[in-house]
């Protein structure tokens, strides 16, 4: 139609346009900074409130009588809380649990950077600018930091009116005055920024006629920090704090074997790791490589959780003890279900078979409906249940044999894990533990947040579909409860979890209190969740039902092929803003009796006898691992937004 | 022509929305491989007309009987005749999260059940018929307004339907792009599909359309070959029209 027009290259006419001169530093000043009288007051008043700022901050970090070493005596203790680790005989040491765990995930975080090709060229100049950055941002807290002596000028003076105005001045000019006389470490630090910003700057300039395409890629970034981190474990003195006996001793030298060996091994198996991946990539292409990832991550925290990190007070079959009951019942339901079940949704997936079909799935439905009035085992029940909805939803989604083959794939291997953390449920931990639960710290943290996001997102999808349903049934229910959990505090619901929940229960029914505190979780996210979905699927604009209803595709069709993705990708930023305020509001399980990060911090280290009300350092500490993260998902968000959510636009 | 059978039966249909009457008894019926334009002013009731045909717009009074089926709440019927019919709408409706192969797949591998192989090869056919096979792994905001009607177009016809429906499919494109539009639809025309066309494309009407339906006030006002409207119309609101157009 088009082709016998020759094309005209659009970009044929075009001039380059102008390149505008760089500003120099003085230029920049004077335009941004002193452009108008106003702006100039504006930029001191300014400049002198950041300056009275980190003054202070410095000055209080760096006073001799902070006691930082509550929170270095206490660093595993942040992140794993009481995991048996002591040297006090009477426990042995379990600690390998944890590096087995930290390690692993440390591990599958390097393979999957090089499965996904992760990380772009950095330019040398680049990377030089940002250390002469860094380096003048040390030299700046240098100067500015903690007064060595205090240099009040002009106080003494007793004039009217003009008195205070000259005490204020003098102690003005003393501040800078004092702040040019830096003596000791202040001295050292401002040296040290000084000749960074001079080496970084030389090198800067150095590199800057070969352009930004010399340069290295970002990962060995990453690994240079990694092996810097490392060797300094090894040769730095830190010193190191440990517990003995209740008491709090201290060692100088470097930091204990058993926390820089671990560390050690995981880096160079990280990195080991990384190449290795690399290669087989190279070798193999990344597709099988990233599903096994994909595998191997969905996995690893129930594994970790279930597995590597165990309560001793999971398993309601404590008495029987041992593996016996798994020949008897779980590799029973596995065959059943898995296999046999496995088979039955095949052959339900047969497109010929049509009504017939949704009539046989229906009456499963039934079935495992019924299962809940007769007495047998809660998993065969649960397994039973999202059986029946596998079979349901088995014509929808038969499509050509592949579509279908995945589609049994994903029942038998569902079936599987799952039959698997049931038995992990159900079987004694070997590890032993003092006190009521064995998650804490940071861990727990963690665990808290990533289960009850998981968790939360299926369910608060399907309660933003039932609020936009046409379904009167489902539009009342989802709305009910999203604006019931809604218009109550957190707190609230869990402290509904922990104590009059148990009153509904039957009377055998247990839930430790982590279990509690991740229904409650979840059940609040999916809430706010659904508000967020929905905003998605409000955004959606109606053609595009009409296109997929004029061809033909069934609601539940239209939802997971048409609207879903577009919703989703249209809320990512909500989502990621709700995932970091989980992650934050973890932090209010303390109520119901949990050792999270913050209570360590806030109730546990201040509490120690050596270290009795040291509480501001604690809370500083974790304020700043909080922020980290935080900071880390809302930068990995925006990468996720451009890579998804705009590229195709 | 009178040799073929009725494909669309339609009689008394009446449409309201709230107090509003869009279509007040509309009666006509439409024979296998006919080319029926419906024209008229804006809020006549000829977009809401086609709308009921594939039941995106649900018909109060009177019945529409498509091949022999008629549209009722049953949910099997209405499954089989959007199956069949095939719609092509002004805003094209393009899935923009989905290429331009994935858009024209996806039916046919969900709904029709096909391997999703010869799916593929399928949609690759269709868009060499709409002439832009090289755009097969685009998004559609890559594509130009006529380009992506054009990918529109392909992606109804992957289901195979029988009846066309084509609702302003070039209102919303850029002068230059209609013709690329409409050379697809007369093509789809002489190969023998029945198609409804609602456009403000008189040209096309003239030169494509086997019969024209005049909508005014929810109503057929008048009906008949392109020849008889254009040159002698009987209706006073039909010349009123068409001096106002031409």
């Amino acid at each position: 139609m088009d082709a016998e027009i020759t094309p005209i290259d659009p970009m044929l006419d075009d001039e380059l346009a102008p390149e505008s001169p760089p500003l120099s530093a003085t230029m920049w000043m004077r335009e941004n900074l002193f452009s108008t009288k106003a702006n100039t007051v504006l930029t001191f008043v300014a400049v002198s409130i950041i300056a009275f700022i980190i003054r202070n901050v410095v000055a209080w970090i760096f006073a001799p009588n902070r006691g930082w070493e509550a929170v270095a005596t206490n660093l595993r203790f942040y992140m794993v809380q009481a995991y048996p680790a002591g040297p006090e005989p009477e426990i042995p040491n379990q600690f390998v649990r944890v590096w087995v765990s930290a390690g692993s995930i440390v591990v599958l975080a390097a393979l999957s950077l090089a499965a996904w090709k992760v990380g772009t060229k950095v330019a040398f100049t680049k990377l030089f600018a940002t250390i002469r950055a860094a380096g003048a941002a040390v030299a700046l807290v240098a100067f500015l930091g903690p007064p060595t002596q205090n240099l009040d000028l002009l106080s003494g003076i007793d004039f009217p009116v003009i008195g205070p105005l000259l005490a204020v001045a003098g102690s003005l000019l003393g501040f800078f005055i004092e702040a040019a006389l830096m003596t000791g470490g202040r001295l050292v630090a401002f040296l040290i920024g000084a000749a960074i910003v001079v080496g970084a700057h030389l090198a800067a300039k150095a590199t800057k006629p070969r352009g930004d395409d010399y340069g290295f890629h970002s990962l060995w970034m990453v690994f240079g920090a990694g092996a810097i981190v490392i060797v300094a474990l090894w040769v730095v003195p830190f010193g190191h704090y440990f517990f003995l006996r209740g008491e709090v001793g201290f060692e100088t030298g470097t930091i204990a074997t058993s926390t820089s060996g671990p560390w050690t091994v995981i880096f160079l198996l990280a990195v080991g790791g990384y190449f290795l991946a690399r290669w087989i990539v190279r070798l193999l292409g990344e597709k099988s490589l990233r599903s096994l990832l994909v595998l191997f991550w969905s996995l690893s925290l129930p594994v970790i959780v279930l597995f590597v990190l165990r309560d001793p007070d999971f398993n309601p079959a404590k008495d029987g003890g041992g593996f016996d009951f798994l020949p008897a019942t779980d590799v029973w339901i596995w065959f059943i279900f898995g296999i046999l079940g496995g088979l039955v949704i095949a052959g339900l997936s047969f497109p010929r078979l049509g009504e017939l079909g949704r009539a046989a799935s229906g009456l499963l439905v039934i079935g495992s409906l019924a299962m809940w009035a007769v007495p047998m085992l809660m998993r065969v029940r649960l397994i039973g249940f999202l059986f029946a909805m596998f079979a349901v939803g088995a014509q929808t989604f038969a499509g050509d044999r592949r579509a279908r083959v995945r589609y049994v794939g994903l029942w038998v291997g569902l079936t599987t894990v799952l039959v698997v953390l049931f038995a992990a449920i159900n079987t004694q931990s070997s590890l032993f533990i003092q006190g009521k639960t064995f998650l804490g710290g940071l861990t727990l943290t963690f665990v808290l947040a990533l289960t009850s996001i998981l968790l939360s997102f299926p369910i608060g999808l399907l309660m933003a579909l039932g609020r936009t349903s046409s379904m009167p049934i489902f539009r009342v229910m989802s709305t009910m409860y999203i604006e019931l959990v809604r218009g109550i505090p957190f707190i609230t619901v869990l402290i509904f979890f922990d104590l009059i929940l148990i009153l509904f229960l039957p009377g055998n029914v247990e839930f430790d209190s982590v279990t509690l505190a991740i229904l409650a979780g979840t059940l609040f996210s999916a809430a706010y969740l659904a508000e967020n979905v929905r905003g998605g699927l409000q955004a959606i604009p109606k053609g595009q039902y009409e296109a997929a209803r004029a061809m033909g595709l069934s609601t539940l069709q239209l939802t997971v092929f048409v609207v879903l993705p577009q919703a989703l990708r249209a809320v990512i930023p909500a989502l990621v803003g709700q995932t970091i305020a989980i992650f934050k509001d973890t932090s209010l399980v303390a109520i119901i009796g949990l050792f999270d990060f913050l209570f360590i911090a806030d109730k546990v280290v201040p509490a120690q006898t050596i270290f009795l009300g040291i509480k501001l350092e604690n809370i500083v500490f974790i304020a700043a691992v909080y922020w980290m993260f935080t900071f880390s998902f809302s930068r990995a968000s925006l990468k996720l937004e451009k890579k998804v959510g705009l590229g195709e636009y | 022509m009178n040799d073929k059978r009725d494909i669309i039966v339609c009689e008394g249909v009446k449409k309201w929305f709230g107090d509003f009457q869009a279509l007040k008894g509309i009666t006509t019926s439409i024979k296998e491989q006919e080319v029926v334009v419906v024209i008229g002013p804006s809020g006549s009731g000829k977009s809401t007309f086609i709308r009921t045909l594939n039941r995106l717009e649900v018909h109060q009074e009177g019945t529409i009987v498509i091949d022999g089926v008629e549209l009722t709440n049953d949910l099997k019927n209405i499954e089989k005749i959007r199956s069949e019919v095939g719609m092509v709408f002004q805003q094209f409706n393009l899935f923009p999260h989905l290429t331009v192969m994935q858009n024209i797949t996806l039916a046919p591998i969900w709904v029709r059940k096909k391997p999703k192989a010869e799916a593929e090869a399928d949609a690759m056919k269709l868009l060499d018929r709409v002439g832009i096979p090289e755009q097969a792994e685009k998004f559609p905001g890559q594509l130009s307004g006529g380009q992506q009607q054009r990918v529109a177009i392909a992606r109804s016809l992957a289901m195979e339907p029988r009846i066309m429906l084509f609702d302003e499919p070039t209102s919303a494109l850029d002068p230059e792009m209609i013709k690329e539009v409409l050379d697809v639809m007369k093509e789809l025309a002489l190969s023998g599909m029945t198609m409804i066309v609602v456009t403000h494309e008189m040209g096309f009407a003239k030169e494509v359309a086997d019969r024209v339906l005049f909508f005014d006030y929810g109503l057929v006002v008048e009906e008949g070959t392109p020849e008889h409207f254009f040159t002698s119309p009987e209706h006073d609101r039909t010349k009123l029209f068409l001096s106002q157009i031409l």
